[in-house]
């Protein structure tokens, strides 16, 4: 006992070790084994360690693979795009012009969006399908003669709903880092002379770029990721890189080719990942700069996002 | 005067369009949950509560909702029992590697489903594992782990430790004044940690379908039965499921998110 209470290093390793042991176990272990198992190779139903690169050059080399690839990378972007476009002035409503009750506003957006994966798809089924409920409204005003059953069952059936859920990771971030823009630097740059727009472009963008930057990567992970929206409201052609891996594996085709999907998109979402630190070092390059020259219209504001960002 | 309306006008109907792309989903699965006619066509006719008693007549649903209680609690109690200690390791500690001793721990949380699941799988292939609901308790385990650091951290870093410094002055070792000083502070976010944790596990599908073995845990009865076609019990046990964790995120807003926005 006495040996513990005098080593604080000892009192750390108690405490951490638990879990420790269980990421190596259960976090590290697993990838290192995914890639030991995308170097192996199937033959006759049983795995075979013969560390070779088959296996991605099987990936590369074949357009099923490669064109999956791109189709999930694209459409994370895209997700990503429409993520922070319907974030970005939700955020900014509840926090400059919503007067009273904001945390109200707040609670109602994170309820709606903590929908979970199926509901979200359920519903949006219900919504688009043939005889949905935009169907029905769309016949009921006039607009369409007949039900169309062209909403659902599509790319961009997937991109909705995977907008929806991409919006839990986007909103929450962005909604941080508006919190903290000074409401007086925005009035500031009103009275000195600012329009709305150029207050938002100049004042609040600089200080809420890392919270976008953060929104948009999560948007990314979470389109690039899923292989459930594909087949739930895509049809054969939104499938993505996501369930080929998984395709592998629940029809118990190969393994070893699932692990290599697996380990090509763990690098891509690390290089993803890779971006908010980039952009927070950019931001305080640029207000560093930007102090350096001494413009005094510009030093205020960014100054002031050098500050948020290195929080 | 009517530019200024206009813009007023224009900026209100683009925030409702986007509350509406928010909410339509959810109000439209608890609408259809009440249909009257099993197919849930337009326009909506809602008023009954057959599909209720019905889902909780559903043998599968029922032993798909227990496993997932079972799930739901063992996962979130390993991850308490291991989160814990590690987060105030972390807060309180300086050690060798703890950057990425903590970046580690945010993977699973950080990183798709998909790998989570597809990694543990292929550890499970390797060795020849069984598949069972251990492995899902696995699964949700080392993903909720992140949870409870995140809460801790945030909870740490709000309150004064002076008064765990005050209390090893007066003599208390660091179990008392674990039990008498931070524990009773930590105790709410810990509670609130706890309900999120529940309420992640009881919707979470991507690592678990990897993962699953015979015993179905509730999204993956709800994903089998989608993929064949939609039925108003699914919305009548998935109207449940969200109140639930719409209480279990009020009470987590109510003891852990105050922490949140103050810090």
């Amino acid at each position: 006992m006495t040996l513990i209470r005098k080593h604080r290093w000892l009192q750390a390793m108690i405490l951490i070790a638990p879990a420790a042991i269980w990421g190596a176990f259960f976090i590290v272990f697993p990838v290192f084994d995914a890639v030991k198992m995308s170097l192996s190779q199937m033959q006759y139903y049983h795995l075979v360690s013969n560390w070779t690169l088959e296996n991605f050059h099987t990936i590369f080399s074949n357009s099923l693979y490669t064109d999956a690839l791109v189709r999930s990378v694209t459409r994370g972007l895209i997700v990503a795009v429409l993520a922070v476009a319907l974030s970005l002035p939700l955020a900014h409503f509840i926090s400059f012009r919503v007067k009273r009750h904001q945390f109200v506003w707040f609670g109602a957006v994170v309820v709606a969006l903590w929908l979970g994966y199926l509901l979200c798809i359920i519903g949006w089924r219900l919504l688009l399908g043939r005889d949905g409920v935009i169907n029905g409204i769309l016949t009921g005003i006039g607009v369409l003669k007949h039900p169309t059953g062209g909403l659902v069952f599509n790319s961009v059936a997937v991109i909705i709903v995977q907008t929806h859920l991409a919006m839990s990771f986007s909103f929450i971030p962005i909604f941080v880092v508006m919190q903290r823009v000074p409401h007086r630097l925005m009035q500031a740059a009103a009275d000195l002379g600012a329009g709305r727009w150029r207050q938002i472009i100049e004042v609040e963008m600089p200080l809420i770029g890392v919270g976008v930057t953060i929104g948009a990567v999560f948007a990314f992970v979470l389109s690039f990721g899923d292989y459930l929206a594909p087949t739930l409201v895509g049809d054969p052609g939104s499938l993505g890189i996501a369930n080929l891996a998984a395709g592998e594996f629940e029809h118990g085709l190969d393994w070893p080719v699932g692990a290599a999907i697996g380990v090509v998109m763990i690098v891509v979402v690390l290089i993803a990942l890779m971006l908010p630190p980039v952009t927070i070092a950019i931001s305080r390059w640029i207000s560093r700069t930007r102090l350096e020259r001494g413009v005094q219209h510009l030093a205020v504001p960014t100054a002031a996002a050098g500050d948020v960002a290195a929080r | 005067m009517s530019r200024r309306l206009l813009s007023k006008v224009g900026i209100g109907a683009g925030i409702a369009a986007i509350m509406v792309f928010l909410f339509a989903p959810a109000v439209v699965v608890a609408l259809y949950s009440f249909n009257k006619s099993s197919i849930m066509g337009w326009p909506p006719d809602p008023g009954t509560l057959s599909w209720y008693s019905k889902v909780f007549a559903n043998e599968a649903m029922m032993e798909g909702l227990e496993n997932s209680a079972i799930v739901a609690i063992v996962s979130v109690a390993i991850a308490i029992a291991l989160g814990l200690p590690a987060g105030l390791g972390i807060a309180r500690y300086e050690f060798w590697g703890k950057t990425t001793f903590q970046r580690i721990l945010m993977m699973p949380f950080v990183l798709p489903g998909l790998i989570g699941g597809l990694t543990l799988l292929t550890v499970i292939l390797d060795f020849q594992f069984e598949l069972s609901l251990e492995t899902v308790i696995i699964a949700h385990a080392t993903m909720l782990i992140a949870v409870v650091v995140i809460q801790m951290a945030v909870v740490m870093a709000r309150w004064d430790h002076s008064l765990e410094e005050a209390a090893g002055d007066l003599g208390a070792n660091e179990i008392r004044t674990f039990i008498h000083v931070t524990w009773p502070n930590i105790k709410p976010a810990i509670f609130g940690a706890a309900l999120l944790g529940v309420a992640v596990s009881l919707e979470e599908t991507a690592r678990t379908t990897f993962v699953v073995g015979e015993q179905d845990t509730l999204p993956i009865v709800v994903l089998s039965g989608l993929r064949r076609t939609l039925t108003p019990q699914i919305n009548a046990i998935g109207t449940v499921v969200l109140l639930f964790s719409l209480v279990a995120i009020g009470f987590w807003s109510k003891f852990g998110a105050a922490d949140l926005a103050r810090s």
